[in-house]
């Protein structure tokens, strides 16, 4: 009697062994699994013990165990293997879904702010004819003819430093009047195409001038000329002697106020009247 | 055969485990322990299920929506603790029906080409495929 009760209680403790040990390897399943499944894989594996035991004895559980161990460990795998894989995929599904919408959102807002910018540019520049002409105009040479005026952009030295490079000038046409001596005009030379220059007048029809190393005479007087650029001492038309030069009706004596580095009337002589465009009326501060 | 049976064609064939734990419940409710010596006792020992396999296929068969959960509660034949008892859905009965179509029309191709004798002797020539049936 004894006997049978230590072989019970050996048996009791052979099978709460190995339901416990069967419970400590269920860890290698993930934590869904195992806490939706966990207790009663431990059941049915008590279940199978108990039974292997009752029907078989102990040596029957050994290999009750062996089959158990490797089906846990595969079924562990199989199942590790298709949550991490269902994870990866919701959160590629997620990263996706939200790299999207973070996309729309900024294309959105990029839009938006380059609509908003292009609407304020537009308004500035149709205020701003300079602008205008900086953000339209890639030719900075060729007239545009704009309500209240024409501008053009300065683009050589030539009139520095009255008018630095690259500023824009509004000019107006002469109409009825003509051109004075001093005005700055805005030009074509046919023999240049498009090409509009701007240079001061020196000198109008019915004038006769002569160009020195240094001084310019105008019907016998020599010019005061504060406006030409300070050329440090070397003599200002060191390049083009112009020897009493009478200008005949409708011929203008144009020349830059920066003399050492100005294509003007003295290399390609007078122009004419009819491709005078304008006075220079106003000189913007854009631009350099 | 059913024109719905021909619509679950797509899901075919199934896992043996898959299909051995369908038709333990085509017999009634069981519990995983239940299920597990049916699959034995059906195959002869042919097929042992594992608890691993067994509670993977569970999950899978559940979430397919072919089995379903039913009540937990004791099992007079075993002991007084509570089981999580297991049952067929109807679209789980139609995917058992179909499968069972699939391997009998294999069977019927095996007979016609003299590969086994009628279905009554299978179980004598070739113990090893009753299981599949």
């Amino acid at each position: 009697m004894r006997r049978a009760n230590r072989a019970d209680h050996t048996t009791d403790f052979l099978l709460r062994l190995s339901d416990s040990f069967y419970q400590c390897l269920l860890v290698i399943y993930p934590p869904t699994f195992r806490r939706a499944y966990g207790a009663h894989m431990a059941q049915v594996f008590r279940d199978c013990c108990r039974a292997t035991w009752n029907q078989r004895g102990g040596i029957a559980l050994l290999g009750l165990w062996l089959h158990a161990f490797g089906d846990l460990v595969a079924s562990a795998l199989a199942e590790r293997w298709q949550s991490s894989k269902a994870a990866y995929r919701a959160a590629t599904r997620r990263r996706g879904i939200m790299a999207r919408r973070f996309k729309f959102k900024r294309n959105l807002a990029a839009g938006g702010v380059m609509l908003v910018t292009l609407l304020v540019l537009t308004c500035i520049a149709s205020f701003v004819p300079p602008i205008h002409l900086a953000l339209f105009r890639i030719e900075p040479q060729v007239a545009l003819a704009l309500p209240g005026g024409q501008y053009y952009q300065m683009p050589g030295p030539g009139m520095q430093p009255t008018i630095g490079g690259e500023r824009y000038v509004a000019v107006d046409g002469y109409g009825s009047s003509k051109p004075q001596r001093g005005d700055i005009i805005a030009f074509y030379r046919p023999e240049s195409g498009n090409l509009v220059f701007i240079k001061r007048v020196i000198a109008i029809p019915g004038d006769t001038i002569d160009i020195t190393a240094t001084s310019v005479i105008l019907n016998g007087v020599t010019l005061h000329e504060p406006y030409i650029k300070d050329s440090h001492g070397l003599p200002n038309n060191f390049a083009a002697r112009v020897t009493h030069v009478t200008l005949a009706a409708g011929q203008y004596f144009v020349m830059g106020d920066n003399r050492m580095d100005s294509s003007d009337s003295r290399f390609y002589g007078p122009i004419l009247l009819q491709n005078i465009i304008g006075k220079v009326v106003e000189i913007s501060s854009f631009g350099g | 055969m059913s024109q719905g049976d021909e619509s679950l064609h797509y899901l075919l064939p199934l896992a043996p485990a898959a299909f051995a734990i369908l038709l333990s419940l085509a017999g009634g409710e069981r519990h995983g322990y239940g299920i597990m010596q049916e699959v034995a006792a059906s195959t002869k020992g042919g097929m042992r299920l594992g608890p691993g396999t067994l509670y993977r296929t569970i999950k899978q068969l559940l979430a397919a929506g072919w089995i379903e959960e039913a009540d937990e509660r004791t099992d007079p034949a075993l002991n007084e603790e509570r089981r999580r008892y297991y049952r067929l859905t109807a679209l789980g009965r139609r995917v058992a029906q179909a499968e069972a179509l699939r391997l009998a029309r294999l069977v019927h191709q095996a007979q016609e080409r003299k590969l086994l004798g009628s279905i009554g002797e299978v179980g004598e020539a070739q113990p090893g495929l009753e299981g599949m049936l």
